[in-house]
């Protein structure tokens, strides 16, 4: 059953003259009990992408296309009922906990707030509720912890608390901006447990953005590569890792290092990634592009299906199977 | 390789040059006010060219006269053009909030900047030093600098900017503490520059903008805090035309009867003053948004 | 050059005293290291781990508790240091921070901020300081237009290359790269460290790279340090730190990389333990 489905969303920033297009353009889907990888580099519009879906775009952006939650348009909704879906359909957790909680105010508080406000709960049942989720989240001995304040909790801890909040009104769909880019590496292995524990006990749609292509292969059902304000390629995560289709893909599995192997030098993807509004007429990855040709330049490829994934290049068909994920000594 | 400049619109937003930012990201409510403010420098300026009538020219022969096409605003009790004795009064208008701003700014960013550099005990006896400046506010610095040393503009302006340092420098000493600690300063200790250098060079451009915008909100209180040290006559001293005297004379006008002098110079004032802290605000509020 | 390490600590203690708290946090205990010419020497950690520390120790932004440091044979005293031996110690260590958004300096643009540099510890007149800036702008792969702009108009990877220019200026024996890629585009992440390893080539100059990313600490270093904690439980080459980890930190740090076959394993609830300081 799908969660979310995006048509042609847009978003442009400013009026006139001085409009920029930071999304251009993308459409995607994700079943229920799905994790939708989003994996992009800076400017790429992922993170507005998140805002758009949970209805909180800058206020003086523009947002166009169709973004169907269960059916209804996100887009065309009316206040009230946007803030019913943000409370109890949909949920949002990013990258720095302690910049979203109220550092004066405890993690009970928190925890307990949105409950009582929104679901009329007495604030004892709320703190029974508050220290439920904690447990879910990995936290035992919530009793104690509902006392304590934001700055008193690591940040992998904080970010649980997070996760604890943002599942509390039982959303059908949680986004994650980033959620772990801020932490070590085996605190994000913690949470990256508990998110994908919770994702399948709760039959959880999730969204999950990040930098970090072997993250999202790892923990996510399919992957979707954006850039310049357009998604490049959609797969199955296993399939995009192994043999990706569309050159950027593998262009940031090249550049990656590999923790096994040490190259002479590492593969690069020459220039620096942009934003939608920085491209010229044509594929907006052509100008790094090693396999562009002169259609690439002047014509922009729309994202077709090749087998079970889509993927948007003009000589997808050609290269597919061929595009290399390492560099030549790659060997596991 | 990466060759590209990237483009400004992409990237956050930095700070422009003090001409700049001043005319072209005021926004409408600073421009006006800075046309205000502008058109007042003119006058005070230019006070002998375009002023109609010399403002101590006596003719006590048409005192307290209605505004007429030979005075354009009437008369005051002695007879004295009303116009003139305006325009050439925003000549210490300017001046000597100018010169309370332009002492306290130096004086207190210095000051600021260096109790911000040095850290520790020094730091903390000037941040005490200040606290105890803060006390007194200003006007009270100003009557016993006045009190001591005799009325007169010049000690009501010595006064006022001593009592306007210590806000200075507490602003600039925040700012300066926490730009200390980022990297890029770090980075200067590193190479060896010396302490003056790298506050010179590296501390003080970079809270420029902070300071301008303290210095042009603060400029407004300056006006009204001298205009009202010359309003109880331990300023400017009359006849010398000035608005806060020109306050104070009027007051008395007014209880003949007469408040054309005492409105037009209270006016003026406080349209002096929100011109000023209308400037500072949309400053502030320019130099906040494109804070790096 | 010679035999003898360009860069040595030994002993390196690190106690911050909290006033408030009236309590003791050993940052660093006991950590020592030593650094060959040419050779590029990696410090491994997660946060808490004290590495950051440890480079501020050696570029005198901290005070060691304990501990001596030598490099290129002279010994750095902790404490108070002056301007002359700052300058002194210009000439020998450097160092690249991690965020390229504050780490230049807003108000100044790229090729007066590396003149500075060269001047400072040069000398050299305005023809030779604007060549010699040119000529580092072209060893970090940037153009000499770069030179005219403030870093505000740089993206993330060309400010780092910037710092790295700043720091190569006074040609420095050793570079300390403190999480210097850890806050860029994976893509341009791969240009720095390609760059950084044809200045290793070029030149002899070593390195001292602090990171906590061993995919990148693999590339970029012959040897390693595992820091947890304050305290060095691993050393060694790094290829058989990372192949063949013998401390049980080491191997769940390494078993908590992300790849493509990588599920997340739930840890001990180890949240008893964690409370921030």
């Amino acid at each position: 059953m799908t969660v979310l489905d995006v048509r042609d969303l847009r978003l442009m920033i400013g009026s006139g003259a001085a409009t920029l297009t930071i999304i251009d353009g993308i459409s995607f889907s994700i079943e229920r009990g799905e994790a939708l990888g989003l994996v992009g580099e800076s400017g790429c519009g992922k993170s507005m992408t998140a805002r758009s879906i949970i209805g909180l775009p800058p206020p003086n952006a523009r947002v166009a296309g169709e973004i169907d939650f269960e059916g209804r348009d996100i887009l065309r909704m009316g206040s009230r009922e946007l803030r019913a879906y943000r409370a109890s359909q949909v949920a949002m957790i990013f990258q720095d906990p302690r910049a979203h909680t109220n550092p004066v105010h405890t993690i009970g508080d928190f925890l307990t707030e949105a409950q009582c406000e929104i679901g009329g709960v007495t604030r004892a049942a709320a703190r029974r509720r508050a220290i439920e989720l904690l447990a879910d989240v990995g936290i035992p001995d919530g009793e104690q912890r509902l006392a304590l304040y934001p700055h008193q909790l690591s940040g992998g801890l904080l970010q649980r608390v997070m996760i604890a909040s943002a599942l509390a009104a039982d959303p059908a769909l949680l986004l994650a901006d980033e959620p772990t880019t801020a932490l070590d590496v085996t605190t994000q292995a913690e949470v990256m447990a508990i998110l994908t524990r919770l994702r399948r006990e709760r039959d959880l749609a999730l969204l999950f953005i990040t930098h970090n292509l072997e993250l999202a292969a790892a923990t996510c059902d399919r992957t979707a590569v954006m850039y310049a304000g357009g998604l490049v390629e959609v797969q199955r995560s296993a399939a995009l890792h192994d043999a990706p289709l569309h050159p950027y893909t593998s262009g940031l599995l090249c550049a990656r290092p590999s923790i096994d192997h040490a190259d002479r030098r590492l593969v690069v993807i020459p220039g620096r990634p942009v934003s939608a509004f920085e491209t010229g007429p044509g594929c907006s990855f052509a100008p790094r592009c090693a396999y562009a040709e002169e259609r690439c330049r002047s014509e922009k490829p729309t994202r077709t299906a090749v087998g079970a994934a889509s993927v948007a290049c003009h000589r997808a068909a050609e290269l597919q199977g061929s595009l290399p994920i390492g560099s030549v000594e790659a060997a596991s | 390789m990466d060759t590209s400049i990237a483009p400004t619109a992409a990237r956050t937003g930095a700070p422009l040059s003090l001409a700049g930012r001043l005319f072209a990201s005021l926004g409408k409510a600073g421009l006006i006010a800075l046309v205000v403010i502008l058109v007042v420098a003119f006058a005070a300026a230019a006070a002998p060219w375009i002023a109609p009538y010399d403002p101590q020219a006596i003719d006590l022969g048409n005192v307290f006269a209605a505004p007429s096409a030979q005075h354009l605003l009437g008369t005051d009790g002695l007879g004295r053009d009303l116009l003139s004795r305006l325009i050439w009064g925003s000549r210490t208008t300017f001046i000597g909030p100018l010169l309370v701003i332009l002492m306290s700014t130096v004086v207190g960013s210095a000051l600021g900047i260096a109790s911000a550099w040095v850290g520790g005990v020094v730091d903390g006896a000037i941040a005490r030093v200040l606290d105890v400046m803060f006390a007194l506010p200003g006007i009270v610095f100003a009557l016993v600098a006045v009190a001591v040393y005799g009325a007169g503009l010049t000690t009501a302006v010595i006064g006022l900017a001593i009592a306007y340092t210590p806000y200075v420098a507490r602003v600039v000493r925040g700012a300066a503490l926490r730009e200390r600690n980022l990297p890029y300063i770090a980075a200067c200790s590193v190479q060896g520059f010396s302490a003056l250098r790298i506050c010179v060079r590296h501390l003080l451009p970079n809270l420029r903008t902070l300071i301008t915008v303290q210095a042009v909100a603060s400029l407004g209180f300056a006006v009204v805090e001298l205009a009202a040290i010359s309003f109880l006559g331990l300023g400017v001293q009359p006849p010398t035309p000035d608005w806060g005297v020109s306050v104070a004379t009027g007051l008395q006008a007014s209880l003949q009867g007469h408040p054309a002098e005492a409105l037009y110079a209270g006016t003026v004032i406080v349209v002096m003053v929100a011109a000023f802290n209308v400037m500072g605000d949309s400053l502030s509020a320019r130099a906040g948004a494109s804070r790096r | 050059m010679s035999d003898s390490p360009v860069a040595e600590a030994i002993g390196l203690r690190k106690v911050f005293r909290n006033a408030h708290a009236r309590s003791e946090t050993v940052a660093v205990a006991d950590v020592s290291f030593s650094i060959a010419e040419g050779e590029s020497l990696a410090i491994v950690g997660e946060s808490g781990s004290g590495k950051t520390t440890i480079a501020r120790m050696l570029i005198g932004l901290e005070r060691a508790t304990e501990g001596t440091i030598h490099i290129c044979g002279r010994e750095y005293g902790t404490g108070h240091i002056r301007t002359s031996e700052r300058r002194r110690r210009g000439r020998e260590l450097q160092i690249v921070f991690q965020d390229p958004y504050t780490s230049l300096d807003p108000h100044q643009r790229v090729g007066s901020c590396i003149a500075e540099v060269v001047r400072q510890h040069f000398g050299c007149d305005g023809a030779t300081c604007a060549a010699r800036v040119a000529e580092l702008l072209d060893q970090v792969g940037l153009q000499s237009e770069h030179a005219q702009v403030r870093p505000h108009k740089l993206s993330g990877g060309q400010r780092q290359r910037v710092a790295i220019a700043r720091a190569l200026a006074a040609r420095p024996r050793v570079l300390i790269l403190d999480e210097a890629v850890a806050a860029l585009d994976v893509s341009v992440q791969a240009q720095v460290l390609n760059l950084l390893a044809d200045i290793r080539e070029t030149t002899s100059i070593s390195y001292l790279f602090i990171s906590h990313d061993l995919a990148v600490v693999r590339q970029v270093s012959d040897r390693a340090l595992v820091l947890h904690r304050g305290t060095v439980v691993e050393s060694g080459p790094t290829a058989a730190i990372l192949d063949h980890p013998s401390h049980e930190y080491t191997r769940k740090l390494r078993a908590a990389v992300p790849s493509r076959a990588w599920t997340p394993e739930q840890t001990q609830a180890v949240v008893t333990a964690e409370h921030t300081g």
